[in-house]
């Protein structure tokens, strides 16, 4: 009897220790996981936050005064515009806007023009939103 | 007691291991249970962005669809270039909702044309359509994006060259840097103690004097405008009755006064808009340009024009009747009316009881290679802007009375029948076939019968002549005068060289309405209003632009 019960609390220690190590290395992973996601999620959220809100507010300034090429906006933590000065901050929206070819370009407000928002670092090494629209003097 | 112990203690060992298991277990739940929400929330926001990513691209494919209607479409110009898609009058009538979109669009019904955008996306584009009733045009456009779907309907309606400004001047050249034909601007030259009420601007050099004065704006520089006056800010003004003379009401000030735009509009010339609005208003595709309507088919020259008579005594004293027609040489057309024709030629029966009035055009399109109407010796003429059967008015909507104060009693109806409802009258001023092109004057006498729509009274100058704008005693000119076009010389320096032409000066005048050329002079104490009021669709169309948009859930 009492080398039936020394056996089995050698097996429950087995099973528990397989148990807890199974446990314990879920919670791990588990723990990355639960760490990345939010700042993913936070990131995926600010990212779309700047993008919109650099289209909206080109399209705020009218077709008229976007300039043609490519420029630069910065955004801070939280998403908010650092305003035309800025030269650094959390964020970094690159706006390229090109008249779309090959329908022929005029040089005028005659022109389909592509908008093209890419939100990135700081330090423009990851690419985290890209944002693509279409504008027409006199549209939406 | 060994049975107790026996009975006591593997209990104890086994709560232990129940206990950890227990724990691990609901710690694993909590932690999978964490994980899932974490994973649900993730998703969520995935989902988020997708429901704005298909909003955007139904904005985008609003835009592209809008762009095509005011530019032409061209199929299969780019993978993602919307089709034009008229649903005017289908069955499920558009709008459908979102539910029996994706039903429709799933099922590949051809009335949904789907489209990815960027091009190669894969579960994202959108689907664009437009409903027509009259001139009430609706663009309806679904965006979608990895199963999320947004509708974006927009009103849209015509946008006129000539809402654009009172005075606009196009010329980029100047001095320093001269465009073909020696072409030296400047895009304005704003002299004497001319006044421009509303907007204005240029796309080229200003030449502006201190008593110069722009009332309420704003200012549109430009294109090259916008470099070529670095500091031009003029003093911003706000019309009232009275100011400058001859204004009626009060003006609203714009903020900002003066606005610089690095992107020009897109002005077409004359020649362009002709064969718009040949293919629009008559169904014919032309190249021609303006010299269509130079063939006597096309215009009435010969059928439109009338002497008008005034009885000067008897039971018709004061009263105006229609005398004959006026013709006009065919062969390179001018209007140069005689100051002093005979009777027979005017129609006068009784020289005692009935003199020469005027003339008068009823609605149509004239062509001419000359308009000569200089000083006040011309001859009155009466351009008859309203349908057989309406009444003109001044701008501030009281009756037109042609003549004194007699009620208006020449003929109403259009000596063309089938041109009865028409309300508007184009002049295009094109080069003679051969020779030298000649200035034109339309200084003195003229009377537009309807002063409450510009729209209605064009003058489309696509001569290489010049073209004055004069005026006597403060009476209106009311017109929309276009005068901008493009040639090319086939010998001399700037043979093959594409010119632009359209120089118009304006003195002494109160022009109300919108005068659009390649270089605008103003002098003496003319005044340039722009038009308030709008007539819809009014032809010329410069482009469609949206009135308003709603989202549709």
């Amino acid at each position: 009897m009492t080398r039936r019960t020394r056996a089995m609390t050698l097996v429950e220690v087995l099973v528990a220790s397989l148990l807890l190590a199974m446990a314990a290395g879920s919670a791990v992973a588990a723990w990355g996981y639960l760490t990345r996601v939010p700042m993913s999620k936070r990131l995926l959220e600010r990212a779309l936050l700047v993008a919109s809100s650099e289209i909206d507010r080109r399209k705020a300034d009218g077709y008229e005064y976007i300039p043609r090429g490519t420029s630069t906006s910065w955004y801070d933590a939280y998403g908010a515009w650092l305003g035309p000065a800025a030269t650094t901050g959390t964020y970094r929206a690159e706006v390229t806007a090109t008249p779309v070819v090959p329908l022929v370009p005029t040089g005028t407000n005659r022109d389909l023009m592509e908008l093209r928002v890419r939100v990135r670092d700081a330090g423009a090494t990851v690419v985290y939103h890209d944002a693509r629209t279409l504008l027409c003097w006199g549209g939406l | 007691m060994r049975t107790q112990r026996t009975k006591s203690h593997p209990p104890a060992r086994a709560f232990a291991l129940v206990a950890s298991l227990v724990l691990v277990l609901a710690l694993t739940v909590l932690i999978a249970a964490v994980q899932r929400l974490t994973a649900q929330e993730f998703a969520a926001t995935k989902s988020a962005t997708h429901e704005e990513r298909a909003l955007q691209l139904a904005e985008a494919g609003a835009n592209a669809y809008l762009h095509q209607m005011s530019n032409g479409f061209v199929a299969d110009a780019v993978p993602w270039m919307p089709p034009r898609n008229d649903r005017s009058g289908s069955q499920p009538a558009w709008p459908v909702d979102i539910p029996t979109f994706r039903r429709l669009a799933g099922a590949g019904d051809p009335a949904f044309p789907v489209r990815a955008y960027p091009a190669g996306a894969v579960r994202q584009g959108y689907v664009v359509g437009h409903v027509q009733s009259g001139s009430a045009i609706t663009i309806v456009s679904y965006g979608f994006c990895e199963g999320a779907v947004r509708m974006v309907r927009s009103n849209i309606e015509e946008f006129n060259a000539f809402d654009w400004a009172a005075a606009y001047g196009l010329d980029p050249h100047t001095q320093d840097s001269p465009g073909p034909g020696d072409d030296r601007g400047p895009a304005w030259n704003f002299g004497g103690t001319a006044s421009v009420v509303g907007a204005c601007g240029a796309e080229g050099e200003i030449k502006t004097n201190a008593n110069a004065t722009i009332y309420d704006g704003p200012v549109y520089l430009s294109g090259a405008g916008t470099t070529l006056n670095p500091g031009y800010n003029p003093t911003p003004l706000r019309s009232g009755p009275g100011l400058p003379t001859g204004h009626i009401g009060t003006g609203i000030l714009s903020y900002p006064f003066v606005r610089r735009k690095p992107t020009p509009l897109a002005f077409k010339p004359v020649d362009a808009v002709a064969n718009e609005y040949v293919k629009a208003r008559f169904g014919v595709e032309t190249t021609q340009g303006a010299r269509y309507f130079a063939a006597t088919a096309n215009n009435q020259n010969n059928s439109g024009i009338h002497y008008l008579v005034r009885c000067i005594a008897g039971p018709n004293a004061n009263k105006i009747r229609l005398g004959n027609r006026l013709t006009i040489s065919n062969r390179n057309p001018v209007f140069n009316p005689p100051s002093s024709p005979d009777d027979a030629t005017v129609g006068i029966v009784d020289r005692d009881t009935e003199e020469l009035y005027g003339i008068r055009f009823y609605p149509g399109n004239y062509c001419f290679t000359q308009w000569r109407q200089p000083g006040r010796g011309a001859l009155r003429t009466f351009f008859r802007t309203v349908a057989d059967g309406e009444a003109g008015t001044r701008p501030d909507g009281t009756p037109l009375v042609v003549y004194l104060d007699t009620a208006y009693s020449v003929p109403d109806a259009h000596p063309v029948p089938s041109l009865s409802s028409e309300r508007n009258v184009r002049i295009w001023i094109v080069d003679p076939a051969a020779g030298n092109a000649s200035a034109s004057d339309f200084s003195a006498n003229m009377w537009i019968e309807n002063q409450t729509f510009a729209s209605r009274f064009r003058v489309m100058f696509a001569s290489q002549g010049g073209m004055s704008i004069g005026g006597y005693g403060g009476d209106r000119f009311t017109a929309n005068v276009l005068a901008y076009n493009t040639f090319v010389p086939t010998s001399g320096n700037f043979a093959g060289q594409t010119v632009s032409t359209g120089r118009v000066s304006i003195n002494g005048a109160y022009l109300l309405g919108s005068l659009i050329a390649w270089q605008v002079s103003v002098g003496g104490n003319a005044v340039l209003e722009k038009q308030a009021r709008f007539e819809p669709n009014p032809g010329d169309r410069f482009a469609y632009v949206v009135r308003d948009w709603s989202e549709v859930r």
